[in-house]
């Protein structure tokens, strides 16, 4: 190959890669989940996130933010330790969507769709995925029950102690 | 810094570090107790599940395996895992330790005999006022799995508990408000203090402090403990990590973990069952218990539990959609735990930070035990006229009647598809005469002459059902061999 031709070429993917990773950065840049709470524990990015799949995990945007809220509140006084793991699977979560050239967020998918994709982590072949789903389950299961004004529905009389 | 000289320093306030506690300080050896966790008493305890897990427990409950497939859970409070367990004593059987004999070199244990390990668990049972539960006081849960077994003819019974003047509130898992299950913290730390021993919580030990051969103390954050002797009772899950980052490192040190794996399994009634109320874990299956001096522990056991709404809730893994009708029928559920004992073949890596890898996976062995002790627990069910029966796995049908235990078949084994949670961590400090061994058949740290070992983490393979009363024995048969 003539060498201004290889330059020629090179220069293009080189400046290729370049493009994709700007895209990939802008696409995937941190969201504000929501204006009213300034997340304590995760970066917004990571909050953006686990609201959006706590809202799936219990059929309803307000028990999700809620939840997350006092998920976020736990892990920036007592879960130091969980913060960098659970921004890790909140990340991973959040670029699921896309590929390469896609740079569609978990966070911004309309419902339906971002319920598709979480719920098939459950059963997905890719153990990570999995674990990710379980402990995002449990956790926003366990944050929701434990709270009095959802035991009603149980018929859960609640602690003896008073 | 600061510093504090005794004789003795025990690591962890549980069942072995409590019971040493007592039995070093009545014997006129001055003792601190370090504990990592807070100090707690009844009055802490609100029957919470959310405050108490992150109160009680080790990571709050979440504790996992690398994989996170099992949920390894362990006390780090006063009273260790004591304060969080259910209270159950089942010593364990003469075959277990034949096993130990003659598979792992026990051979006759330095003069050790059976007689003396049954003498040391009946100690042990004596000091928390342990006695059978009453059939009176099965809770409807425990009666229909009694039930059920008895109609197809399989052998189970109410079970030894340590509990004393207990209301039956069901919480033992998040700390008994009444003071009357008999853990460390009610029957052995009072004592210890009343002789004069030092409770010191709040406090993680970091590492052993040694000169050469010998322990002279621990040192964690801005404290150090100095003593004659050094005892580490922090569980098979910290005590090698203490060794570890104190540069005693034998090959062994942190392998042959054994988890018991156990898994969750709910039937739905059609009448009121309340499980969450009562004595949970009062009645056992045993027909299904296989112990022989070949293979050890083995088989499975069944037994019905407790749980809270948020535990209920985060463990079955529907779809909110779905998991909303089961709940409204919370009352109506009653629910077990399939114990399936397993071989030791797990280790527990320690690297820089605070907590370890877990690294464990079910063999394909329990997995096809597992099988076994869910279809029987779904026949008991049945038997005692369950409408339904659900194990809590991912794509796993419902099962309502016989012809559906084949759909049991289909239990996943893939981690995360079935949540499993391990009460039983024992192995990582094996004892025995050999290389292979972390600890000398007197617990002594091989190579050292005043460090020991008193906890779960001991057992060459899984001693029991329950873990609580033989580790208790074998630090009372430790606590003999010191002379006190
Ligand atoms: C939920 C649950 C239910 C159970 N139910 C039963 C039952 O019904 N019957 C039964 O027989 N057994 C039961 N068990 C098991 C039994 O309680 C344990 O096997 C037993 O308590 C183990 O004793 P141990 O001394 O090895 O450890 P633990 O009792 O766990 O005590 C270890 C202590 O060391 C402390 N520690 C750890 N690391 C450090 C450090 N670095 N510095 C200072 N302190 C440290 C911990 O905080 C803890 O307090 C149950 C356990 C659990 C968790
Ligand atoms: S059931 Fe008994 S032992 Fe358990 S918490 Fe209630 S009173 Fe305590």
């Amino acid at each position: 190959m003539e060498p201004s031709r290889r330059r020629f070429l090179s220069t293009g993917a080189l400046f290729g890669v370049a493009a994709t990773l700007t895209w990939q950065l802008w696409g995937r840049r941190p969201l504000q989940a929501d204006p009213r709470h300034a997340p304590q524990g995760l970066a917004p990015a990571g909050y953006a996130t686990l609201v959006a799949a706590f809202d799936i995990l219990l059929d309803s945007p307000r028990a999700g933010a809620r939840a997350a809220k006092e998920l976020d509140a736990f892990l920036a006084t007592d879960g130091a330790d969980q913060v960098a793991e659970l921004s890790l699977a909140l990340t991973l979560l959040e670029m699921a969507p896309g590929g390469l050239l896609d740079v569609r967020r978990f966070s911004a998918l309309p419902r339906d769709e971002a319920r598709d994709l979480l719920e098939s982590w459950a059963t997905s072949p890719v153990g990570v995925r999995r674990q990710i789903h379980s402990a995002l389950r449990k956790a926003a299961r366990f944050i929701w029950f434990d709270r009095p004004e959802a035991w009603g529905d149980l018929g859960y009389d609640g602690p003896w102690v008073k | 810094m600061e510093t504090v000289t005794v004789q003795d320093v025990i690591v962890g306030s549980g069942a072995g570090g409590g019971v040493l506690a007592a039995r070093l300080a009545e014997a006129g050896r001055s003792v601190c107790v370090v504990e990592e966790g807070p100090r707690v008493s009844k009055a802490d305890f609100n029957q919470r599940e959310g405050a108490m897990y992150n109160l009680l427990f080790r990571d709050a409950g979440n504790q996992l395996t690398k994989d996170g497939g099992i949920s390894v859970l362990q006390g780090r409070c006063l009273g260790g895992s004591t304060t969080v367990n259910q209270g159950d004593c089942v010593p364990m059987e003469a075959a277990v330790l034949q096993h130990w004999r003659q598979h792992f070199g026990w051979g006759d244990w330095g003069g050790i005999s059976d007689g003396d390990v049954q003498a040391a668990a009946e100690r042990a049972l004596a000091e928390m006022g342990a006695g059978p539960i009453a059939p009176e006081e099965l809770n409807r849960n425990n009666r229909l799995m009694a039930e059920g077994a008895a109609k197809l003819g399989l052998k189970g019974g109410p079970l030894a508990h340590n509990r004393v003047g207990c209301v039956g509130s069901g919480y033992c898992m998040i700390g008994c408000a009444y003071d009357a299950k008999r853990g460390t913290l009610v029957a052995h730390l009072p004592r210890a203090e009343a002789a004069g021993a030092r409770l010191w919580c709040s406090k993680r030990v970091d590492r052993v402090l040694l000169d050469g051969h010998r322990a002279v103390g621990v040192a964690g954050e801005g404290f150090e403990v100095r003593g004659e002797r050094v005892f580490l009772a922090a569980g098979p899950i910290h005590t090698p990590g203490i060794l570890q980052r104190s540069a005693v490192r034998p090959r062994a040190l942190g392998r042959n973990l054994t988890l018991q794996p156990q898994a969750p399994i709910v039937a739905r009634f059609a009448d009121v069952v309340d499980f969450h109320r009562g004595i949970p874990q009062a009645w056992g299956l045993h027909s299904s218990l296989e112990v022989t001096a070949e293979r050890g522990l083995g088989g499975f056991t069944l037994e019905p539990i407790a749980a809270g709404p948020a535990m209920t809730a985060s463990l079955v893994p529907l779809p909110m959609p779905a998991l909303r009708p089961l709940l409204a029928q919370y009352r109506h559920l009653a629910a077990a735990l399939c114990l399936v004992p397993d071989r030791p073949q797990g280790r527990v890596i320690w690297g820089k930070g605070k907590r370890p890898k877990i690294d464990y996976r079910p063999s394909a062995e329990h997995h096809s035990t597992m099988i076994e002790a869910m279809k029987t627990a779904a026949r008991i069910y049945l038997a005692a006229g369950a409408l339904e029966v659900r194990v809590p796995a991912v794509g796993v049908p419902l099962v309502t009647s016989e012809r559906d235990l084949s759909h049991l078949d289909r239990l996943p084994s893939r981690a995360n598809d079935l949540p499993m949670i391990s009460a039983h961590p024992q192995g990582t400090c094996r004892m025995g005469p050999g290389e292979d061994c972390v600890v000398g058949l007197d617990f002594r740290v091989r190579g050292f002459d005043n460090l020991y070992v008193a906890d779960a983490s001991l057992f060459p393979t899984s001693s029991s059902t329950h873990t609580m009363v033989p580790v208790m024995a074998m630090v009372h048969l430790l606590a003999d061999g010191l002379g006190t």
